[in-house]
């Protein structure tokens, strides 16, 4: 029976990790192999070098420093907006949602120009400071700074928190609590000792993928923070293309990789100790109208701040993708009239590009790949989810489950150039095909799905399995009919975060991307690196296109997840 | 040959012994209780003849095939829990259809079982709701007219009217013999409560520790408990230590409330019990104790008095209308040796 | 589960290698994201030669070229577009490329032909120079400045942008700019001298010109970016306008001269079709379409320019110029000694 067990969970790992054993795993290998055998001083010696050099340590620090203030900051906002999305009923709560899940996909530059618009030395914010205040200078001094990393970060990977815990939130038996109340524990009582502790399994995931994601940051660090901050990604990416120094990039991806493994045990040691059996709630039944004014009071003024942090720089953006600034050039950016222009001319090939994609087709091309992504991430996700959730203590499982993070903890130049390497010979010569794209962002994807649908997986009672069991249903029966409507909720945040990711990644794409089928992003990159205020509106326009699927898309799913799985 | 067989099971959980060599069997169309306080290995056993969980030692075998390997869900044994495990993204129909759809059969078929099953437990026309909004003693009612849709070859129920309120646990107690008898139900059920089990059981299974204390009819167990802890079980909790002594023809025990006449008993050390049930209030009876009433509890159709014989605590019944001097005041019972006592 | 996930592997296996061009006749040409063409152009090739051209870009040129060199044994691509003088020495240190004695170098001015063997063939130039935002400097009634000297006057104190050298492209030809005007002794306290005037340093060219250049919003009125995009500013204007809006600063030595070059990649099996694509990229059907596709100029003196071009193009008077081999031998030293005075 043991062995049965054992084969069981073997098999369920046989595809995830023969996809991240070939896509993965090898060109990671022959990259980091090939690049420490070009050391003239053997292989050691770069991993000597790096460890001992002061700027090694000084990168580490900030690299980390800066991770774990942003993670708190993210923490911060997310928790209490978690909780209003999964405790209370409110007109608009799905728009809202959707809209703080749209910075996920924004390309750096683009945020970076959202930003600019809002809190830039001509941005509103400034120009009214110095219509008000009577200030020479713009007092406010954002881009180039910590400040201006840490809140770029908070403003991606707040969805992160808010999709994660607050859909685990939501089906938490609210009677739980109650019971606390009753037992005589303040309300900081009952969250510190009833709710933190059932939802710690959900937030410790998410924590960690919002840490990886800003131990990992490279495009927020170079645009926002400028030349003076640098983490490992950035020195990597420095080390690689600027100085062709492959064995000290190596050396330091490797150094990425292991602080990425070592955050992974430490997190799989906790969430093994966290989860436990909850019996889950419909949402129907766990939430309610806001009632008393104080609640009403606080959760609109919570609202009011999401709203103005999440969509003033986006709505700024878009805007800008409407306005014609040329007629009141100079002084003041105010909006000068109101345009389409960006937008028709997306549609025109001027130059007769043999690249030219209109932006039905480029968005075509971004909405097939995030397709494919998503349906591959989840048909890996889910085996290795359910073999990591039915049998947490089992060896396999504890040795496989920390190596499900390194895709993110990869430096993405690192892992573009192992896969050009590797995936050189047929049947499997990718290096010119279009699939490396969606593989790539599978990749990436993937430890997010495994991340969604464990803790689900893992708060199921086992009885409700056992009850299908004597019912007559085979473990796939139950699987079917049981786990995965049970799970609907974080199959649907699973999906949402492949789609998403695939939508908006850039780094790795850029890379592997075929010119004839750029994504959105490629070609809101192109755009913004050529002069002239028609490609900056191009841009501006392709990036409110890019928001307005995103915002779709993750409605499609939603709607998807109603007609199939129900209340769950 | 038995339809189910258990054989000297055992089953431990951390070095802690759940189950230490269980076996009895149970006969086709047969209801059997298995009695006892909780945490004696009722719900194991139930885990295990269900394969769910996998038994350390011994084996259960159906019409003598060992079911070592078969998985539960091709084993055709239907469970209730004693949580229920309603499903709860499944209103009412769905989770009773759930068994029926995976056991193949016809979609046309399905709506008039579900029916007919929630018929027999009394809450027709619920299908469509919701079972998060059912209320204990329907969810309860659920989860067994769910456990019995598919006509499973064995019915096995955990504590089945654990949590009801009286009135509908007594309603239930009366009617559930003629539900599961219906259709010839061979029944495994489980229990903490006597007077559940001698309603139901054609056999009672008592359990204590995981080893088997007693099997039998409910009739004998309730007359001839086995062992003290039978009878405490049972609630006859006067149990003395006895000294059986061989004299002149004549057998007694020698207890701390003086020397009892005995018709049978080995000489040597033993504990007696006097039943509770077998008082009279009698100053002539053959075997007579006088005490005094300590103190009485009143339990509907009886009442149990406390009496202290010879320093010794004992409690009685009598029925309800019997007049008993007041609390403090000396009483004089008479016994039946041959029905009062008896010797492990 | 299991089954429809083995067939969607199969499935992109099989559909990965049937979009694995093979068959004779296509010419793979790897590239940087930057590249691009008219339609027209290309189809003039192919149906002169009876061939497909496939493109494969790979971001920036530095990334572009680590692919290329780290694919060498088994290339790819049989001809790599894009690496410039600043890498130069990177390709052909690693061996990358075939040399191709080509008929059209002949009339191509000595002054591009950076690599004697002619691995690597020229095929464009375009210069890296300082552009100010005329409005700016006419509202304030403010001469601009003339060249790389007059930034240290405190009146252009704080309106200078630049790129990190390190991390951007257009930033590293600025630095060689200053290296070729000032010496490798003199360029460090020149750079000195810009600190303490305020220079501004980001890290890339895009968040320089449209989030810190006082045209697009940000407060800094001169940065560094190419003699040709004041001419662009004014082709891809939101509103047709008669003269640019913006400058380059083209004085002696304050520009430095890019030169991208074409190689064949060494082992390719279509030897004679990749020859007649560097052929034709320095013929002047190719070299009369790159001005407008990606805002560089042709080295072919013969390749007529666009009037827009002639009209508001300003060369540089003599740009800045450092041999490659310098380049690749000192870029991590210059850099860091740049960092290490600019950034702390």
């Amino acid at each position: 029976m043991k062995l049965r067990r054992l084969l069981t969970t073997g098999l369920l790992w046989l595809v995830p990790l023969a996809f991240l054993g070939l896509f993965y795993f090898r060109p990671l290998a022959a990259i980091l192999g090939l690049s420490l055998g070009r050391s003239t001083e053997g292989w050691a010696a770069p991993l000597l070098e790096a460890l001992t050099s002061p700027t090694t340590g000084r990168v580490l620090g900030f690299t980390v420093g800066q991770a774990a203030l942003s993670t708190l900051l993210t923490l911060c906002l997310g928790l209490p907006g978690a909780y209003l999305l999964a405790r209370f009923q409110f007109c608009g709560k799905g728009l809202l949602q959707a809209l703080m899940g749209l910075p996920f996909v924004m390309p750096t530059l683009v945020v970076a120009s959202a930003f600019n618009a809002l809190l830039g030395p001509r941005g509103w914010v400034n120009l009214a400071l110095m219509e008000i205040g009577g200030f020479e200078q713009p007092p406010i001094e954002f881009t180039n700074s910590l400040v201006a990393i840490l809140v770029a970060h908070v403003f991606y990977n707040t969805t992160i928190i808010l999709r994660m815990v607050g859909d685990f939130w939501s089906h938490l038996d609210p009677r739980l609590g109650q019971a606390a109340t009753l037992l005589g524990a303040t309300p900081w009582q009952r969250l510190r000792h009833v709710t933190l502790p059932l939802l710690a399994p959900a937030i410790t995931a998410a924590a960690l993928l919002v840490f990886l994601f800003d131990f990992t940051s490279f495009g927020v660090i170079l645009i926002l923070g400028g030349p003076q901050y640098a983490t490992l990604e950035v020195e990597i990416y420095y080390q690689t293309i600027s100085l062709f120094n492959l064995p000290m990039a190596a050396a330091l991806s490797l150094l990425q990789l292991a602080c990425t493994l070592l955050l992974s045990i430490v997190y799989a040691r906790l969430s093994a100790r966290a989860a436990r059996p909850i019996a889950l709630r419909p949402q129907s039944y766990t939430q309610r109208p806001l009632t008393s004014w104080r609640s009403r009071l606080l959760a609109g003024a919570l609202v009011a701040f999401l709203l103005a942090f999440f969509t003033l720089p986006l709505g700024a953006l878009a805007l800008r993708s409407f306005t014609r600034l040329e007629p009141d050039r100079g002084q003041r950016e105010t909006a000068a009239g109101l345009t389409l222009d960006f937008y028709e001319e997306l549609t025109v090939n001027r130059r007769n590009s043999l690249f030219y994609i209109p932006p039905v087709r480029a968005v075509q091309v971004s909405l097939g790949y995030a397709a494919i992504t998503m349906l591959l991430a989840l048909a890996l996700g889910l085996p290795a989810s359910w073999a990591l959730a039915r049998d947490p203590d089992a060896l396999l499982n504890r040795l496989l489950d920390p190596l499900l993070m390194l895709p993110l903890g990869t430096s993405a130049v690192t892992l573009g150039l192992g896969l050009i390497i590797s995936l050189d010979e047929p049947p499997l010569d990718l290096r010119a095909s279009w699939m490396l794209v969606p593989l790539a962002h599978t990749l990436v994807a993937f430890p997010f799905v495994v991340r969604s649908l464990t803790p689900a997986l893992r708060s199921i009672r086992p009885r409700l399995r056992q009850a299908a069991a004597v019912l007559g249903a085979s473990p796939r029966q139950a699987f079917r009919h049981i786990d995965l409507p049970l799970i609907g909720r974080a199959l649907l945040v699973a999906a949402t975060f492949a789609f998403t990711i695939s939508l908006g990644e850039f780094g790795a794409t850029s890379l592997i991307a075929r010119p004839e089928y750029p994504t959105v992003p490629v070609a809101i990159y192109q755009f913004l690196s050529r002069p002239g205020g028609l490609n900056y509106g191009q841009a501006m326009a392709l990036s409110t296109i890019l928001m307005c699927i995103t915002g779709a898309g993750m409605l499609v799913i939603e709607r998807f997840r109603v007609a199939q799985v129900g209340e769950f | 040959m038995s339809r189910l067989e258990i054989q000297d099971i055992h089953k431990s959980y951390a070095g802690q012994a759940a189950l230490a060599g269980v076996s009895f069997n149970i006969e086709q169309g047969q209801a059997t209780v298995l009695l006892g306080p909780s945490g004696c290995g009722k719900s194991t056993l139930l885990a295990i003849i269900a394969g769910l969980e996998q038994p350390d030692q011994g084996q259960v075998s159906w019409d003598g095939q060992p079911l070592a390997g078969i998985p539960p869900h091709r084993r055709g044994f239907g469970l209730m829990f004693q949580d229920y495990a309603l499903f709860p993204h499944m209103n009412v129909q769905a989770n009773i259809a759930f068994g029926l759809h995976m056991q193949g059969w016809a979609k046309a078929d399905i709506p008039a079982r579900v029916e007919a099953v929630l018929d027999l437990v009394g809450l027709p026309g619920l299908t469509r709701r919701d079972v998060n909004t059912l209320s204990g003693g329907e969810q309860q009612r659920v989860a067994l007219a769910r456990a019995m849709a598919p006509n499973p070859r064995l019915l096995m129920l955990d504590e089945p009217l654990g949590s009801l309120d009286r009135s509908l646990r007594e309603r239930l107690i009366a009617d559930l013999p003629a539900i599961l008898r219906r259709a010839g139900q061979t029944v495994l059920y489980v229990t903490h409560d006597q007077e559940e089990a001698f309603a139901i059981a054609d056999q009672v299974v008592l359990l204590n520790a995981g080893r088997v204390e007693q099997i039998g009819a409910p009739q004998e167990i309730y007359c001839c408990p086995a062992s003290p802890f039978a009878a405490r079980f049972l609630e006859m909790p006067n149990l003395l230590p006895a000294e059986v002594h061989h004299r002149a023809g004549r057998i007694t025990a020698q207890t701390p409330i003086g020397e009892l006449p005995l018709e049978a008993g080995q000489p040597g050390p033993a504990t007696l019990l006097i039943r509770p049930d077998a008082a009279r209030l009698d100053e002539n009876g053959p075997l007579r104790l006088n005490g005094q009433i300590v103190s009485r509890s009143f339990r509907g159709h009886r009442q149990r008095v406390s009496v202290l014989v010879e320093g010794q605590p004992l409690v009685f019944d009598f029925a309800s209308s019997a007049i008993l001097p007041a609390d403090g005041a000396p009483i004089t019972l008479s016994l039946d040796p041959s029905q009062a006592l008896r010797l492990f | 589960m299991k089954k429809t996930l083995l067939v969607c592997l199969l499935t992109l296996t099989l559909l990965a290698s049937a979009c694995t061009p093979a068959e004779p006749g296509t010419l793979i040409v790897m590239t940087h994201s930057s590249f691009d063409v008219s339609e027209e152009v290309v189809a003039a090739f192919e149906s002169q030669y009876n061939a497909k051209v496939q493109f494969i870009a790979s971001g920036d040129t530095g990334s572009a070229l680590n692919k290329a060199i780290l694919s060498a044994d088994n290339p790819v691509a049989d001809v790599f577009y894009g690496v410039d003088n600043t890498f130069l020495s990177r390709a052909l240190a690693e061996n990358i490329f075939e040399a191709y004695h080509s008929p059209l170098l002949e009339g191509i001015p000595d002054e591009f032909r950076l690599d004697p063997e002619d691995r690597a063939l020229p095929v464009d130039y375009g210069d890296v120079c300082l552009n100010y935002d005329i409005a700016y400097f006419a509202d304030r009634g403010l001469q601009p400045p003339q060249n790389l000297e007059d930034l240290l006057l405190p009146e252009y104190r704080g309106m200078l942008v630049v790129q990190d050298p390190a991390s951007s492209s257009p930033g590293l030809a600025f630095l060689l700019a200053t290296i070729a005007r000032f010496g490798t002794d003199g360029y460090l306290p020149y750079w000195q001298g810009l600190v303490e005037n305020d220079v501004k340093v980001v890290s890339d060219w895009t968040n320089a010109y449209y989030a810190e250049f006082t045209r697009w919003g940000g407060a800094y009125p001169v940065v560094v970016s190419y003699s040709s995009s004041p001419a662009f500013e004014l082709i891809e204007a939101e509103e047709p306008m008669a003269t640019p809006p913006t400058a380059a600063i083209t004085a002696d030595g304050a520009c430095f001269r890019q030169v991208e070059f074409v190689g064949i990649l060494r082992g390719t099996p279509n030897r004679r079709l990749a020859e007649q694509w560097v052929d034709f990229m320095l013929s002047t059907t190719f070299q009369e379409d790159m001005p407008f596709q990606m805002y560089v100029f042709p080295v072919n003196p013969e390749a007529a320019l666009d009037q827009a071009f002639v009209d508001f193009l300003t060369n540089p008077l003599a740009p800045g110029f450092l041999p490659p081999a310098d380049i690749a031998a000192n870029r991590e030293t210059w850099i860091n000694a740049w960092r290490e005075a600019v950034l702390k």
